[in-house]
């Protein structure tokens, strides 16, 4: 018997390039475990154990782990931020490829890097994101077939599988009793690496189910997490204590390029148990509770001398400053690989023409609730860091490289908390490394929070962007050439700000060599009316605003959000097509539609053409007072999703307002996974998209961000929501999944403009639109 | 919002959109969403006010 066993756990099946071994048998319970093999560039596998990744590769990090009580269990290293996608989605999926129902995956680990074995952040969940769960799934489903043939001596191939009960010869066996009193282990072949960006990416191709069997996925399951939400049982990163931690402030520098001269002396007879520390041009307070941490800082700063700095244009001269000062030259110009044909002629040859410029204004991400983190360095050298990013395992990879340690001895956790819209993809939302180093320096637990002026004046910016266009029409009406240049500031900027303030080791900044994303520019906004005969489309780029003169090497540090720089391409690219239909005396929605060739791009604008109500008459009331209602639209193909939207809107011409009365999106992302999830992520970007074009500006001086409150960077509240209808179209033909939700962001604005020139017959070209610009437009 | 939602069911057992606008958006400061989710909480209200109505006539 002992023999016995000892041979069956040495044995190992191949299972289409993964492996199956048991490793041994327990008296109750037992599992099938996944873990990995990284795949070296040979195609050789070895274990992770071996390859310098820190992860285990059998425990505690299993991909997915089916129990002997036919529960399942999944793991997965992006972090949940509120879409709910690992817990609806996911979970869909991996039931899909599993073939178990939905309710038998219980648990759902995400986000924490010593508990998840792939890495990558809170983006791109479901087209680049997904083949991870879905793979895994696969593989583990095919060494489930195994097992199960193996136990009811039946052929793989005459074996079906149903709700997790494998059936074949009359005979069937549940996933449960496959592996129960076993300890399994399936390695399945990765390559990559975890502390990147971009994590692990399972190899190989293990047989997946037809998209045409589908059960599961495209139904509206609810995300589990809202009901701990609602009844306030979450734990949120707010909550976040752990013994001995004490709390601390950060007296930022005085401007964004101010380096420290004095830091003010601590009052130690007001606050006789708080402790000052000064790195660098680092001060922070800690403090044995929030209220004295608070209260010391303010202390602390009134008495602490910066130096002075003014090297930003400020926003009264941004876009003077980005034309005629920036410098476009040093990184290459990149042209769309859909440009065709001699631009300069047919612009010529049009007999009408149109030569325009469209302005984008820095914005913030502006999380509702500012950046915290408690951090825990401990004596031995771990650090430990509870969190609240989009990229836990990068987030890691920056605190090793800051404190010189492997990233063996950092673990991040991460809780839920405000969304950051991609500010932390790259790891950092801000409070991290300031802990760390706070942490390290008393020895004990520390919590930093910032407070919203920190936040709006130390986090990253979405980058401001200005765009040329030239466009010909023929006397039909018809698009001769399309020229469109975008010019915008590098966008990814993820060093640790603390580690800078500190002069602790970072990445480079995007102005900086050997970094990741550097300045150069990209066309992001893939073309879709592809019969227009000749195209131009460029993309340049340039330095962070003021860094390069910031002593502190800071200045406007900008990062990607929410359909970055795609966003800052499309709403020139679709205004601008607006116009070219106006000057030929086209409706702005038939002239896409006879301009595109791709049938789903067609289908998504006839589609929103049905559903909105769309009239092809003018919209505009005669005269120069009163309300205006006004019709426009936009469109938009992005990471395999296809988007049209229409914008109902008003405008009092006397105060300028605009009021957004009705947003119709249709969209078209192949396979829906969850129909009601997608909505409800549309109709949030929809009003972020209305919230950005009519309300958001970041306002900044010579030395610094003015906003510092939500008065001053005013955000849409509910009286701004317009009625919202969607229109979701299934086409699991396609057998991809696109993304689903942050185009819609971007679709407001270039539609909100186009109804503005429906309603008035005036261009609004810069964003956003605020009544004291729509009024100079209308007294234009 | 939850609290405000609260407040607002037990003083309006079936609020009207525009009763509910007001609610999130009046006083010192507005209930802000940077998510964009006030649909849902609009239509979230509604459903609790609906459910609400139902337990206190059986």
């Amino acid at each position: 018997m002992i023999a016995n066993e000892e041979q069956m756990a040495s044995k190992t099946t191949d299972v289409f390039g993964a492996s199956l071994s048991r490793r041994g048998f327990v008296k109750s319970g037992g599992a099938l475990m996944v873990g990995f093999g990284l795949v070296k560039a040979d195609g050789m596998q070895k274990t992770a154990a071996g390859s310098g990744n820190t992860l285990n590769p059998a425990l505690p990090e299993s991909w997915i782990e089916i129990h002997a009580d036919n529960t399942v269990l999944i793991r997965v290293g992006k972090p949940d931020f509120g879409q709910g996608t690992v817990f609806t989605a996911y979970r869909q999926i991996a039931a899909e490829e599993l073939r178990v129902p939905f309710e038998a995956i219980t648990t759902v680990v995400s986000g924490d890097t010593d508990r998840t074995p792939d890495g990558s952040g809170a983006f791109d969940f479901l087209q680049g994101g997904m083949p991870n769960i879905r793979k895994a799934g696969a593989y583990v489903y095919q060494a489930l077939l195994d097992l199960g043939s193996q136990h009811l001596g039946v052929p793989k191939d005459q074996l079906s599988v149903k709700d997790g009960v494998v059936s074949g010869g009359s005979k069937s066996v549940s996933y449960g009793d496959l592996v129960k009193n076993q300890k399994l282990n399936l390695t399945i072949p990765v390559k990559g690496d975890v502390n990147s960006m971009f994590g692990l990416t399972v190899d190989g191709n293990p047989p997946l189910k037809p998209v045409s069997e589908y059960t599961v996925v495209g139904k509206s399951f609810p995300n589990s997490v809202t009901v701990s939400k609602v009844t306030a049982k979450e734990k949120w990163v707010t909550d976040v204590r752990v013994p001995g931690m004490l709390h601390a402030r950060v007296v930022h520098p005085k401007t964004l390029g101010s380096k420290l001269v004095s830091a003010g002396a601590l009052d130690k007879g007001r606050f006789p148990n708080t402790q000052l520390v000064v790195k660098g041009n680092l001060v922070g307070v800690v403090a044995p509770t929030e209220w004295e941490a608070i209260k010391a800082a303010r202390q602390v700063a009134s008495d602490t001398k910066w130096t002075d700095w003014k090297g930003l244009p400020g926003d009264q001269r941004l876009f003077q400053f980005l034309r005629e000062d920036a410098d476009w030259k040093s990184a290459p110009v990149a042209t769309s690989k859909t440009s065709k044909g001699d631009i300069a002629s047919a612009i010529a040859n049009s007999s009408k023409k149109l030569s325009a410029t469209y302005q984008l204004p820095f914005l913030k991400h502006a999380p509702i609730g500012p950046t915290m983190a408690v951090a825990d360095v401990r004596s031995d050298g771990t650090v430990y860091v509870y969190t609240h990013t989009q990229n836990p395992q990068a987030l890691r990879t920056g605190i090793a490289h800051m404190l010189n340690t492997s990233v063996g001895h950092v673990v991040v956790r991460t809780f839920a908390g405000p969304g950051h819209y991609g500010r932390s993809n790259g790891g950092n939302a801000g409070a991290e490394d300031e802990a760390v180093i706070l942490s390290q320096a008393v020895g004990k637990p520390v919590r930093v929070q910032w407070m919203r002026p920190d936040d709006f004046q130390w986090s990253t910016q979405s980058s401001a962007a200005y765009s040329d266009v030239q466009i010909g029409v023929d006397e039909k009406g018809n698009l001769t050439a399309f020229q469109i240049d975008h010019y915008m500031p590098a966008m990814q900027d993820d060093r640790l700000v603390g580690a800078v303030l500190a002069g602790l080791p970072t990445i480079p900044s995007p102005n900086q060599k050997g970094s990741l994303f550097g300045i150069a520019n990209s066309t992001h906004d893939p073309w879709i009316y592809d019969g227009t005969p000749t195209l131009l489309e460029r993309a340049h780029g340039t330095f962070q605003v003021g860094e390069k003169s910031s002593p502190l090497t800071v200045g406007l540090r900008d990062h990607s959000m929410r359909t970055p720089g795609q966003y800052q391409q499309n709403f020139p690219r679709e205004l601008a097509i607006t116009e070219a239909a106006v000057l030929g005396g086209r409706d702005p929605l038939q002239f896409r539609i006879q301009h595109a060739r791709e049938k789903r791009a067609i289908a998504v604008l006839e589609s929103v053409r049905e559903a909105s109500g769309w009239r092809t008459s003018s919209k505009g009331a005669s005269g120069s007072s009163g309300v205006r209602q006004g019709q426009g639209v936009a469109a938009m193909f992005r990471s395999g999703t296809y988007w049209a939207c229409v914008a109902d809107i008003s405008v009092d011409m006397s105060s300028g307002v605009i009021k957004v009365e009705k947003m119709t999106i249709s969209v078209d992302p192949g396979i829906v996974v969850n129909p009601s999830q997608l909505k409800r992520q549309i109709e949030g970007g929809s009003v972020m998209g209305v919230s950005m074009a009519l309300l958001e500006e970041l306002r900044f001086d010579e030395s610094g961000v003015a906003t510092s409150d939500w008065r001053s960077y005013p955000i849409a509240t509910m009286a701004d929501v317009p009625e919202i209808k969607i229109v979701l179209i299934n086409r699991p033909e396609v057998g991809k999944y696109g993304q689903g939700s942050e185009a819609a962001n971007a679709l407001a604005a270039p539609a909100i403009a186009g109804a503005f020139l429906d309603a008035t017959g005036k261009v609004a070209r810069r964003l956003p639109l605020k009544p004291e610009y729509v009024q100079s437009l209308l007294k234009a | 919002m939850m609290i405000k939602a609260t407040e607002l069911l037990e003083r309006e057992t079936s609020p009207t959109v525009a009763q509910i606008k007001e609610a999130f958006t009046s006083g010192v400061s507005p209930h802000l969403c940077r998510c964009g989710s006030y649909r849902a909480i609009i239509e979230a209200v509604q459903r609790a006010a609906t459910r609400m109505t139902k337990r206190s006539e059986a």
